[in-house]
């Protein structure tokens, strides 16, 4: 049964405790699922990556600024007018695009954010891989227009996830496999948690003398170590089985722009093929996309494009993402997970931006893809004003399985989204 | 009239007992309820409640009290700021109210915001910064530490010691076990000789051998092109192979190329100076002229056993250590100022040169001059380079303008005769780590033995007295560990080591307390703050021995801020507190447009960085009014720099005070090539980031953030407007208008700066060439002709100015945000500065004696 349906066959006031009969068991049409979260910082051009708003449907005109997407047309869906209320970031493109969090929520502080919808998948699927989660990033986020944070990953403390930055790095991350015996990579695994025994020791001694505020913030160094020490016993657990092969040759180093991208999503296909792990964001590079494409304004001088000379370069920005955006969609088409199902199908693929261009947060640019099953794809769907974009996070959670009732500031399922 | 006194007075009693108390609030003035009235409650009102907000009710609330709260008023100044509200055919409010209404409501909720995020002067303990971590590190281990793969220090709107900002990740403790791992073994590798080792280098064959190759393949394939055209032209038929080239496509590139290079190449060969040395190019022949610390050979003669001789080479390795790097250059005759300087920096893997320094070369080639430079070389940093001062961009501009006008290079300027590099050298400092190391014998240490090393590491890195047994012991079972699986005692001690530097004790600034209350800090607590305020890095020996002894208060505390402030580590304070105060992160934004700017490569830009930092250091240094920051007669710069700003007579690379010729435009930050190049994107002026910088820098009247979501000035963006249309044009929509009123008159009387911060009188705008007119006014203030009144103005507001910069100076002395409830300290400490000659010095000292600096809350 459809739990969508069964929900709202008999309203939504039946909470979670009579679903459990569904909970354990992942739905045949989500087993095996991935997400991708892409954001590109500074937006789009409004005028031309945008349809007519009253275009809506399956028949809506391509507008210039996707047109490199053509052929996938009828596989992905423009899901556009949402917004996050409590933004107020006028450069803040990524920040809490995956979290909807108010950054004034907590008295006392400045900032403060909470749990993206990438780790609330993450959090349920990843305990039998070899990573939970995945976060790539871009050198110098904020001149990408992405906004605080160290990627697109909150955990569920709000607390910024670590990215990697660097795809040759990645690369060995994922497929190096370290010149080490079985009893080397145990002795290995051995000395870093007797080290992080020692750590704790001081955790504990210091923990005793401190006022409850500041534990508050030793207790951050704890969580951390803990978490260390998970990813210890997951790589203990994974000892003797090999990384997988790595499906292409090891890259050129201090690859920037265009080809880092690329060579980002060749890495994200290649590691859902392999099954590392099925959760993937990554805070893509709008700077050096420009350098790269030998423009000599900054991204952000381009996002206020107005009329004149910047706005051929905003235009030829939305081309060349899409473009990459398309290259990512053949890819994960091509390519088949281990059950020989296509990686596209399996994949919920989300793509956008906060920012929709200048200073606007508001219709944020959001495309979704793959998961076909679950998904309503080939539609421009648009939203009425003010629809929350978590309303979004929260349907896709719906569509592979993770329902909750809620989603930071979600008011409700964007049904139009699912299939 | 005594009568109305006493009743003024009873009556503001009565107000103050009032708002005592009262719970915070930020108070919205009752009279703009008539503007919700006239414009908003049709729709959002009990009947007829539009996207279910109602602004009707006298329940509707006036006093911002909650997060809440403030979110509903910023919702309400979101829809009125992006036009979406009044919807288009409602009545519109006349652009006055609408600019009072979003003047004051964008105030308000700039109050509100800093009333709901204040800390009560509570001071959340906090980790090192990647700044402090990597300092502390240094001065610890003796060697410089990489700390880059640490991430960003996060700071959203405050200092980055300000610990309610600063987190912590799984990644970035496991960075720290890394880091401290390879700097300990980067530190072992670390040698000092008594009898340094000492290379001189002549590098004239070598870079003739590669000039020479080039010219002659330039000519080579040149000729063959040629050849091969004629053949085809003749009808023949043959392949571009026949003649020595690879194919077609590079038939034209041989061409190309020896259009463009040949000509460079023999003219530098037959240059006699590239006999005797190396002449530097703006990018052909030799842009780089590099050279590496790794290794030298040497013949040695071997005594055998039979008593005859053999020779044999030696190679000797260059270990890591503290180097010193020298070169004997010359200035050539007729070489024009901006062409005299020369940089030495390293290549790094990626092939990228990093500036280490800028000289200045003025000796003739008469009577060349010997410069030097110490560097501590580790593995990443041994490819030394020298080249004129240049970044590719411009060295690549330069180079073809001189082609397009001669046919080849400009004509070189600078001539390198020789260089030397001499080390590792002695040094004088015994950081902790080579202590420690030194008691570790080659032979296996028992655990009663290791412990009290391990003891005495950890207690002086921990920044207090006891460490715990149950720590060490752990600590000595995985020197054990270590050893047990086969590595040396030396080996073995690494681990131990980076735990104790990975440990919380050492990452985080802890002044425990057992409950809330707000105690004194220890003599050691205060040492610390004090040396983290203003040297960014623990306290050394000497302040630790006076805090121990229990003598760190009254006239030491005063002589050892003294002390400090002259300390060569203050310049860590100095930059790091500027730079963040002052908001030079702007700098590095962009690129500047080589074409337009050919002069302000990275060396320039970074001196005219250094500018602000060296005028600092001057102004506590010789304690003068913090008002010479807004104006004085007198610049600090080098020869760069006067170059830049067109002055004469300074010579060399040291920063130094120039008094400046009357009525100079210089003198002030205002006039500082660094902050107005901030105020451009790199190839324009922007007066609107000049303008609010002075708004917020210096007239401490910070426009509220650039709100979302306002709609562009769409209409005019095809358009090249001069800043005075800009000006014009921000007035005519209300949403702009309240705060670029006050922006924008500021940066266009700053207009006849340049980009690079040069003085000009016209600007070009498409191919029309403009005359400047910097005239204005302040927004409810002075009219002004152009930037030298604009300047006095501001120079007239050093009271506002010292405000900003107390609170920003207590805020990073105190690792917390001040403002909101703080406002009587911050009231007290301006009089009191101003009665102290408005002195920065006095004011550092006057912070470090503050109750709230002493104690813990």
């Amino acid at each position: 049964m459809n739990r969508r349906h069964f929900l709202k066959g008999i309203g939504t006031t039946l909470a979670l405790p009579h679903m459990l009969s569904l909970h354990g068991e992942e739905k045949k049409s989500t087993q095996m699922n991935n997400m991708i979260f892409l954001s590109f910082g500074w937006g789009v051009t409004k005028e031309t990556w945008f349809p007519n708003v009253k275009d809506t449907g399956a028949n809506y005109k391509l507008p210039e600024g996707l047109k490199p997407l053509a052929r996938h047309k009828k596989d992905f869906s423009l899901v556009l007018g949402t917004e996050h209320k409590f933004n107020s970031g006028g450069h803040w493109g990524s920040t809490v695009f995956l979290t909807g969090a108010n950054r004034y929520a907590v008295p006392g502080k400045s900032f403060s954010n909470t749990i993206s919808v990438d780790q609330v998948a993450a959090e349920k699927w990843g305990a039998n891989h070899r990573f939970s989660s995945l976060q790539f990033d871009c050198d110098n986020a904020g001149q990408s227009g992405h906004g605080p944070g160290l990627s697109l990953s909150w955990n569920k403390n709000g607390k910024p996830l670590a990215g990697l930055r660097d795809p040759f790095l990645v690369y060995h991350k994922l497929f190096g496999n370290e010149k080490m015996s079985i009893d080397e990579k145990k002795n290995l695994i051995r000395r870093q948690g007797s080290s992080l025994d020692a750590v704790l020791m001081d955790v504990g001694s210091m923990k005793r003398k401190l006022n409850p505020q500041d534990k508050d913030k030793l207790d951050e160094y704890l969580e951390s170590v803990r978490e260390i020490e998970q990813q210890l016993a997951r790589e203990k657990a994974w000892i003797g089985k090999p990384k997988p092969k790595a499906p292409f040759k090891e890259p050129k180093r201090g690859l920037k722009g265009y080809k880092e991208i690329k060579l980002m999503y060749d890495l994200m296909v290649a590691a859902l093929q392999t099954n590392t792990t099925r959760v993937i964001s990554y805070r893509q590079p709008v700077e050096s996309l420009l350098k790269s494409l030998d423009v000599d304004i900054s991204s952000h001088n381009m996002s206020h494009y107005g009329k004149g000379s910047r706005l051929p370069v905003s235009k030829l920005r939305d081309q060349k993402q899409s473009e990459l955006l398309a290259y990512l969609l053949d890819k994960l088409k091509a390519t088949k997970n281990s059950e020989g199902v296509s990686l596209f199908d399996k994949t919920t693929l989300t793509y956008g931006s906060n920012i929709s261009n200048s200073h606007n947060i508001r219709n944020c640019p959001v495309i979704i893809a793959g998961n076909g099953q679950n998904l309503n794809l080939g539609q421009h769907i648009a939203m009425p004003k003010r629809t929350p974009l978590c309303n979004l996070w929260l349907s896709l959670l719906e569509a592979n399985g993770l329902s909750q009732q809620k989603f930071g500031d979600s008011s409700g399922l964007i049904e139009q989204v699912l299939a | 009239m005594c009568e109305k006194k006493f009743i003024l007075t009873f009556f503001f009693f009565l107000i103050s007992l009032a708002t005592q108390a009262k719970e915070k609030a930020i108070q919205i003035d009752e009279q703009y309820r008539q503007f919700l009235t006239d414009y908003c409650t049709k729709c959002h009102n009990a009947k007829k409640t539009k996207g279910k907000v109602r602004l009707d009710t006298k329940g509707f609330s006036f006093a911002i009290k909650t997060v809440k709260d403030a979110d509903k008023w910023q919702h309400i100044l979101n829809s009125v700021n992006s036009k979406e509200m009044p919807p288009e055919d409602e009545t519109q409010p006349k652009s006055q109210d609408k600019i009072k209404f979003l003047e004051m409501l964008s105030g308000k909720l700039v109050d509100a915001r800093n009333m709901l995020n204040d800390t009560g002067g509570k001071i959340t303990m906090r980790r090192l910064n990647r700044r402090e971590y990597k300092n502390t590190m240094e001065d610890l281990l003796g060697v410089s530490v990489n700390a880059s793969t640490l991430p960003d220090d996060f700071s959203s709107s405050n200092f980055d010691n300000d610990g309610t900002n600063l987190f912590l990740s799984a990644d970035q403790i496991q960075q720290y076990l890394m880091i401290a791992r390879s700097s300990i073994e980067d530190a072992l590798r670390h040698k000092t000789l008594d009898k340094p080792l000492k290379i001189r280098y002549e590098p004239e064959t070598q870079a003739n051998e590669g000039v020479t190759k080039r010219h002659s393949e330039y000519l080579r394939r040149y000729k063959g092109a040629i050849a091969y055209e004629k053949s085809q032209k003749a009808g023949e038929n043959k392949q571009p192979k026949d003649f020595g080239i690879i194919d077609k496509a590079e038939v034209k590139f041989a061409k190309d190329h020896y259009e463009r290079f040949f000509a460079s190449y023999d003219d530098y060969l037959k240059n006699s100076l590239s006999k005797t040395g190396v002449l530097m190019s703006l990018r052909h022949p030799i842009l780089n002229f590099s050279f590496k610390i790794d290794w030298f050979d040497q013949m040695i003669t071997i005594e055998r056993k039979n008593g005859t001789e053999r020779k044999k080479k030696l190679r000797t390795t260059f270990p890591n250590g503290v180097y010193k790097i020298r070169a004997r250059v010359a200035l050539l005759p007729n070489s024009p100022p901006e062409r005299s300087f020369l940089d030495l920096g390293f290549m790094d893997k990626e092939k990228s040169f990093n500036r280490l320094r800028t000289f200045q070369v003025t000796a003739p080639l008469s009577n060349p001059q010997i410069i030097e430079q110490t560097v501590v070389i580790n593995s990443e940093n041994r490819l030394m380079t020298f080249r004129e001062k240049s970044t590719e961009s411009t060295a690549f501009f330069k180079y073809e303008m001189s082609r397009r006008e001669t046919g080849k290079a400009a004509s070189p300027t600078l001539w390198i005769d020789w260089v030397e590099y001499e080390g590792p050298l002695p040094s004088k400092k015994q950081p902790l780590l080579s202590q420690t190391i030194a008691k570790i014998n080659s032979s296996v240490l028992k655990s009663d033995q290791i412990k009290p090393i391990l003891k005495d590491f950890a207690q002086k890195v921990f920044r207090r007295g006891k460490v715990e047994d149950s720590y060490t012991d752990r600590l000595i079972g995985l020197y054990e560990e270590e050893l047990s699986v086969g590595l040396k005692p030396k080996e073995a001690i690494v681990e131990p080591l980076s735990v104790i530097l990975s440990s919380p004790s050492f990452l985080f600034l802890a002044e425990p307390t057992a409950s809330l209350k707000k105690r004194l800090l220890t003599q050691n607590e205060l040492a610390i703050r004090l040396s983290y305020f203003l040297w960014s890095s623990a306290p050394d020996l000497r302040l630790q021995k006076i805090a121990a002894a229990g003598k760190l208060k009254g006239e030491i505390l005063r002589k050892e801020v003294d002390r400090m402030l002259k300390d060569e580590r203050v310049m860590n304070f100095i930059r790091s507190y500027t730079y963040q105060w002052l908001g030079i992160e702007r700098l590095n934004f962009f690129k500047f447009d080589a074409r337009k700017y050919p002069e302000f490569d990275d060396s320039l830009k970074a001196a005219t960085e250094e500018e602000i930092y060296q005028t600092i250091k001057l102004i506590i240094d010789q304690k003068l009014d913090t008002g010479k920051l807004l104006k004085s007669d007198f610049v600090v710069i080098n020869a760069l720099l006067a170059n830049h700003y067109g002055i004469t007579g300074v010579a060399g690379d040291e920063f130094r005070k120039v008094t400046l010729p009357k009525n100079s435009v210089r003198g002030g930050l205002t006039g500082m090539a660094a902050i107005l190049a901030m105020g451009s994107d790199g190839n324009h002026t922007s007066p609107v980031e000049r303008g609010a910088w002075v708004l917020r820098k210096i007239l401490n009247q910070p426009p509220p953030p650039a709100p979302a979501n306002v709609p562009q000035l769409s209409r005019l963006e095809s358009k090249k407007l001069s800043a005075r249309q800009i000006l014009k044009a921000h007035q005519e929509e209300a949403q702009c208008a309240h705060c670029h009123k006050k922006i924008d008159p500021i940066g266009v009387g700053m207009e006849n700066f340049d980009a690079d911060g040069t003085w000009r009188t016209h600007v070009k705008l498409g191919n029309k060439k403009h005359t400047i007119d910097p005239s204005g006014a302040i927004y409810r203030g002075p009219s002004f002709k152009g930037y030298v009144e604009l300047r006095d103005f501001i120079s007239s507001k050093t009271d506002d100015f010292n405000r900003g910069l107390i609170t920003s100076l207590l805020s990073y002395s105190m690792n917390r945000k001040f403002g909101f409830s703080d406002q009587d300290l911050i009231n007290g400490l301006q009089k009191k500065m101003k009665r102290n000659k408005n002195s920065l010095h006095w004011l550092i000292h006057e912070i470090v004696q503050l109750e709230d600096f002493k104690i813990k809350r």
